[in-house]
């Protein structure tokens, strides 16, 4: 009729991908998820270029600083020796620069060194049991307010006021099960013990002189970090400061939370892929075979649903190792069920279509039809399904690693969220004053949880219009 | 009706064989032995150790001497804790889990069902709103982010509840044995009189609510006299709460939106009964399909939360159980938690069935 | 009460609903009157505002997000003043209603004995065991074989057309003086539809109920009520006696549809349908909405909406039609055929 013309809208003229897209575009919360996912995964790939600090760097003299606290840029240990160019991971970053810019400078450096007793604190059930000093047995030790106590050769800081038997010794001190010893360094800085260096670079970046209170120095000159009260390049103190703060051991919580996304999503999609292909063929081939196969495959699948799989994963970890490719098979195995059934209903479906009849015709093998004909028909269910999972499986790594299941690369941990959220837990303090360290990489992983999800809801609802409103 | 029931029933050992034999052999697969990590031990005390506890057999008769204790219900010696057997610590770790379990379900069943409810029936009012964004974040954040989340904000801030551990007390209990009856007095009353225009007597809804009512009023006194369990229990129940107020608001928005449920108003029905009778059994059947699910969530986020708050419990011991690989203890978890949720999910699809007489006479 | 005030009134109501793209009027301005035992037949296409008119009476289209004007009388008390009590009380006892599809008109999930009971207890105030011998006493007049058996049965165990006379008896159950029938039949089997509609005749006619049938079948109005009203767009089109209706039809598009049935009474063996498809009801022509479809329609009828107006009927019996012209004495101007072309 006339009366009423079609409006441009309802025009099926692009294909199902496009509709799909124009509906998904007019979701606000699924664009926005869009929008904070693809950031997320940007900033975790540009990660390096984007924060200029390494996640595993420790600046161990600084502890935990809040976000945005402003404080002296240093390295852990500062080697400066005459006539020779300054290497860049020996000195401050700002220094490194200076020195190549091809005029002159003077780095002042005002240390004050300290004196150390060593204490061995043997603990026991979390509680301190004995206090060694020397020869000397304590029960109680005061920590003056110009002393602080560290742990030996782990560098990290540990405030308390008093150390007595009975009490704990905080983290970052070990903190583990059953009796052990930890060597811990009791630092005094006397004034008396305050000197000046100066050091010039010449124009061609080489330190032309090397002064220690007035006196020159020859060879080698170190300086530990944490004996710096003040630093300056040419009268300007070196500051800089971390955006998201630093851990208990210096590193870089940004960094961290970044280098954690990496692994976080890199899990999430080839796990995802994992889990979608097994699906998918699985289901395309329940589907397509019919009959007692199809039935055989599909109670196989009821028996696997009505498993606790987490414990299975766990298991898996535990007994083959906790690699990255075993991490990818283990996650990957839990979730293939649903879209194998969801699939196989497609297939069941969409065999009984003329296309198929006709491939039938011209002669096409089964193999053919189901690859060729069958299983692209189903891309869109599995476009909904990698949004859907990629969370669910960020979810189980985060799992995993918070419950101390972190994977191993080259034997070394690889801190994705889950443990930078147990860490952060732990580190937390008795009133909650390290907050940044639980609040930052906790957000990150909601908002990435939180974000997919609205756009794994948005692109069913685009993609399945009829499904709208479900669950 | 008993054909459907014996179906399920002759379903769970077959899922628990295969629970415990996938176990079983990805334990045996594995490279290395329980005893490989303790450096100090000679060859010759390894092989006695080994042929103690039958590790040297071929691996057919060490699983059917394993199934063999399953059945007799012994689950086999702890090699960590030599001087317990896998039942002694379970026996000593499942009263935390299940108390914790239990109140956690409760309390997300009471507080889903009341919220998606009053979300269905007042839709795109302000709770409405307001409940469904809180869903939304309690779905997609993970309870190993809550947790500690609450920890840093009602513990150690705010300081209004304990940090951690584990401690139960039951002396509210009189208090609550009292509230029950007056429920139950209330309930009889509600049987015979009648609320408003309907007949309570008659409502099999009516009977679980009051059920629920029960539960959560015991869960809610146990958490008042225990504050160590608040923060525990609330994580622990905070996803599947979420995901429960989510789906029965949206099977109510599809039952209210039925036929039938116009019929009955047609009929003059008051609007609590047309709810109550006839959109309840048919909005609540997708909460009771994830019921299942739900509760293998609880178990695994058992894991979770007794870590968090340090209580001691199976989640715990298992963690600590498979980063020691002490087999035995591993397996008997598995065989608990699997016979555990394997007998809910029976009690879920028994429900089901009474629910939904479709499938009750199929 | 005076006898001659009517059972239900309709005084130009009107049903908005608020959507995405506007406000849409389903019902627009509809006069209606049923007296006490009277048919009524309310005949129209699919969309054409019958079964949203109805629901606007039971007050069951559910506002927000449907918008009402104008009034609904029951024996002159306006429904829409009533508080929620009051509605509850008309709703089953004074006025009880019969949907389309039974199939989904009856809660799955209970037994038929609690829905049967369940407005007994409410309306009558008969306790358990009486209302449960009502419901079987309806259900055996309503035909049902073994009726206390089968009160504890579930709908699924029932056949559509069985389960459409569980519908009846639940509505005649607590003797209303109006049934409302929403096509009772349209989602049963040919063989069964004579029986339903049989069934509800015979039934009311015992009882003394008034009926209103709504239905797109002709056939059906015409062996069962004594008036018919015919609606389109959310309009009443023509409204009168039923024999005067499909003897004399004044309205084009009445005209329309009885050409568009057959009759065993017309020895006329061609078939003419109505040409054209019922308008968008968010873009309805202006003026007449029947005139882009009309072979009489002229420009009057594009500038000017016509009011319901009386025309001469026999027996001084009331006969209104909405529409400008008299096809009595004008010829149609327009060949059906050219219909799609009529520019609005």
């Amino acid at each position: 009729m006339a009366a009423t013309a079609p409006e441009p809208d309802d025009v099926p003229s692009d294909g199902p991908w496009a509709q799909a897209w124009k509906r998904l575009r007019r979701n606000r919360m699924a664009m926005a998820g869009l929008v904070v996912v693809l950031a997320m995964a940007l900033s975790a790939v540009l990660a390096p270029w984007i924060v200029p600090f390494d996640p595993r760097e420790m600046e161990r003299w600084t502890g935990a600083l809040a976000p945005g606290t402003r404080h002296l840029e240093l390295c852990n240990e500062m080697v400066v020796e005459r006539g020779k160019a300054p290497r860049p991971q020996d000195v401050p970053t700002a220094v490194g620069k200076a020195a190549v810019d091809g005029a002159a400078h003077v780095w002042r450096i005002e240390v004050q060194d300290e004196v150390t007793t060593l204490l061995r604190v043997t603990v026991d059930g979390g509680k301190i049991q004995q206090i060694g000093e020397g020869g000397k047995r304590h029960t109680t030790l005061e920590i003056a307010e110009d002393e602080f106590i560290r742990v030996k050769d782990g560098g990290a800081v540990v405030r308390v006021p008093v150390l007595a038997v009975g009490g704990v010794l905080p983290a970052p001190a070990p903190q583990q099960a059953g009796r052990f010893v930890v060597m811990v360094e009791r630092v005094k800085r006397p004034p008396e013990a305050k000197r000046t260096v100066e050091i010039a670079l010449g124009t061609d970046g080489k330190v032309t002189t090397v002064t220690s209170a007035g006196v020159p120095v020859d060879g080698e000159m170190r300086v530990r970090a944490e004996n710096v009260r003040d630093t300056s390049l040419d009268g300007a103190r070196i500051e800089h400061s971390h955006p998201l703060g630093t851990d208990q051991e210096g590193r870089d919580v940004l960094a961290r939370v970044l280098f954690g996304a990496r692994i976080s999503l890199l899990v999430g999609i080839v796990a995802t892929f994992v889990s979608l292909s097994i699906g998918v063929f699985y289901g395309a081939i329940a589907g397509f075979a019919g009959g007692r196969t199809d039935v055989f495959m599909m109670r196989v699948v009821d028996v696997l649903y009505a498993l606790p799989y987490i414990f299975l994963v766990i298991i898996l970890l535990v007994a083959f190792g906790r690699s990255l490719v075993m991490l990818f098979i283990a996650l990957g195995l839990v979730q293939w069920l649903t879209p194998a059934r969801v699939v196989r209903g497609q297939i069941l479906s969409l065999k009984r279509r003329e296309f198929v009849d006709a491939s039938v015709t011209l002669g096409a093998t089964p193999w053919t039809i189901l690859i060729r004909h069958l299983i692209p028909n189903t891309m869109g269910v599995v476009v909904v399904f990698t949004t859907l999972t990629i969370p669910a499986v960020i979810l189980e790594e985060s799992f995993l690693s918070f419950i101390g299941l972190t994977v191993l690369f080259r034997g070394e941990p690889i801190d994705s969220w889950g443990a930078l959220v147990d860490y952060g837990r732990n580190a937390l303090g008795g009133d909650g004053e390290r907050w940044w360290l639980l609040v930052f990489p906790a957000a990150a992983m909601s908002l990435t949880l939180f974000s997919l999800n609205f756009l794994g809801d948005g692109l069913r609802d685009a993609l399945d219009p009829r499904q709208k409103g479900r669950g | 009706m008993g054909r459907y029931v014996l179906r399920r029933i002759l379903w769970m050992p077959l899922v628990l064989f295969v629970l415990v034999a996938a176990s079983f052999f990805l334990i045996r697969l594995a490279p290395g032995g329980p005893f490989s990590a303790e450096r100090s031990v000679s060859p010759e005390i390894l092989a006695n150790m080994n042929a103690k506890y039958h590790l040297d057999a071929p691996w057919w008769e060490q699983f059917a001497r394993y199934v063999g204790g399953v059945l007799q219900g012994d689950l086999g010696p702890s090699f960590k804790f030599k001087d317990r057997t896998v039942n002694q610590i379970l026996a000593n770790g499942i009263g935390p889990t299940v108390m914790l379990g239990a109140i956690a379900t409760v309390l997300a069943l009471a507080i889903g069902l009341v919220a998606g409810t009053i979300g269905a029936v007042k839709q795109n009012s302000v709770f409405d709103y307001g409940s469904m964004s809180v869903a939304t974040f309690g779905m997609s954040v993970p309870n190993y982010v809550t947790g500690p989340i609450l920890v840093l904000v009602f513990a150690l801030t705010w300081k209004a509840v304990p940090v951690s551990g584990f401690d139960v007390s039951f002396a509210l209990w009189p208090m609550f044995v009292v509230a029950g009856m007056y429920v139950l007095w209330r309930g009889a009353e509600w049987a015979k009189s009648g609320l408003g225009s309907v007949t309570f007597a008659r409502e099999s809804a009516c009977f679980w609510l009051l059920v629920l009512l029960l539960a959560s009023c015991a869960a809610v006194t146990t958490l008042v006299g225990s504050p160590k369990l608040i923060l525990p229990s609330v994580t622990l129940a905070l996803p599947f709460a979420s995901r429960i107020a989510r789906l029965m608001r949206a099977g109510m928005l599809e039952v209210i939106g039925q036929d039938y449920v116009r019929t009955a108003r047609a009929k003059g029905l008051s609007e609590t009964t047309v709810v109550v009778r006839h959109a309840l059994k048919g909005g609540i059947l997708p909460v009771v399909s994830y019921l299942g699910p739900a509760i293998a969530g609880v178990l695994t986020g058992s894991l979770v939360v007794e870590k968090i708050f340090n209580i001691p419990g199976i989640g715990r011991e298992f963690v600590e159980a498979a980063l020691s690989r002490d087999y035995f203890l591993v397996l008997g978890i598995v065989v608990l938690d699997g016979a555990l949720l394997v007998s809910f999910n029976l009690v879920v699809d028994v429900v089901y069935g009474f629910l939904d007489p479709r499938i009750r006479y199929d | 009460m005076a006898d001659d005030t009517p059972l239900l009134r309709l005084d130009k109501l009107s049903t908005w609903f608020r959507t995405d793209r506007g406000p849409v009027k389903a019902v627009d301005g509809v006069d209606l009157e049923v007296r006490a035992g009277e048919s009524v037949g309310v005949v129209g296409e699919s969309g054409s505002g019958k079964s949203v008119t109805m629901l606007s009476v039971m007050r069951l289209v559910p506002s927000p997000p449907a918008q009402h004007q104008g009034r609904v009388l029951w024996k002159g008390e306006d429904v829409f003043g009533w508080n929620a009590r009051r509605v509850r009380k008309f709703r089953g006892r004074e006025c009880a209603m019969i949907f389309q599809d039974p199939m989904t008109s009856l809660n799955p999930y209970l037994k038929i004995g609690l829905q049967l009971t369940e407005s007994i207890e409410l309306h009558l105030g008969l306790g358990h065991h009486a209302a449960r011998g009502r419901a079987a006493e309806m259900l055996g007049r309503v035909g049902i074989a073994m009726p206390e058996q089968r009160l504890d049965d579930y709908p699924h165990q029932f056949s559509g057309g069985m389960r459409q006379r569980v519908m009846i008896a639940m509505a005649l159950s607590c003797d209303p003086q109006l049934l409302i029938a929403d096509e009772p039949t349209t989602a049963l089997d040919v063989t069964i539809q004579a029986q339903i509609l049989e069934l509800i005749d015979a039934q009311r006619k015992a009882a003394g109920t008034g009926l209103v049938l709504i239905t797109h079948s002709l056939g059906v109005v015409a062996g069962m009520c004594d008036r018919t009203v015919v609606m389109y767009a959310g309009r009443v089109v023509e409204e009168g006696r039923t024999e005067d209706v499909f003897a004399s039809p004044r309205m084009p598009y009445t005209i329309g549809l009885l050409k568009s049935v057959p009759r065993l009474d017309v020895r006329e063996t061609r078939l003419v349908p109505v040409p054209g498809t019922p308008p968008d009801p968010q873009r309805l022509p202006s003026g007449c909405p029947f005139r882009v479809r009309c072979p009489w329609a002229e420009d009057r009828c594009a500038a000017e909406r016509p009011e319901l107006r009386e025309v001469q009927a026999p027996g001084a019996a009331r006969h209104r039609i909405a529409c400008h012209v008299d096809v009595t004495t004008t010829p149609p101007r327009h060949d059906p055929a050219s219909f799609g072309k009529v520019n609005p």
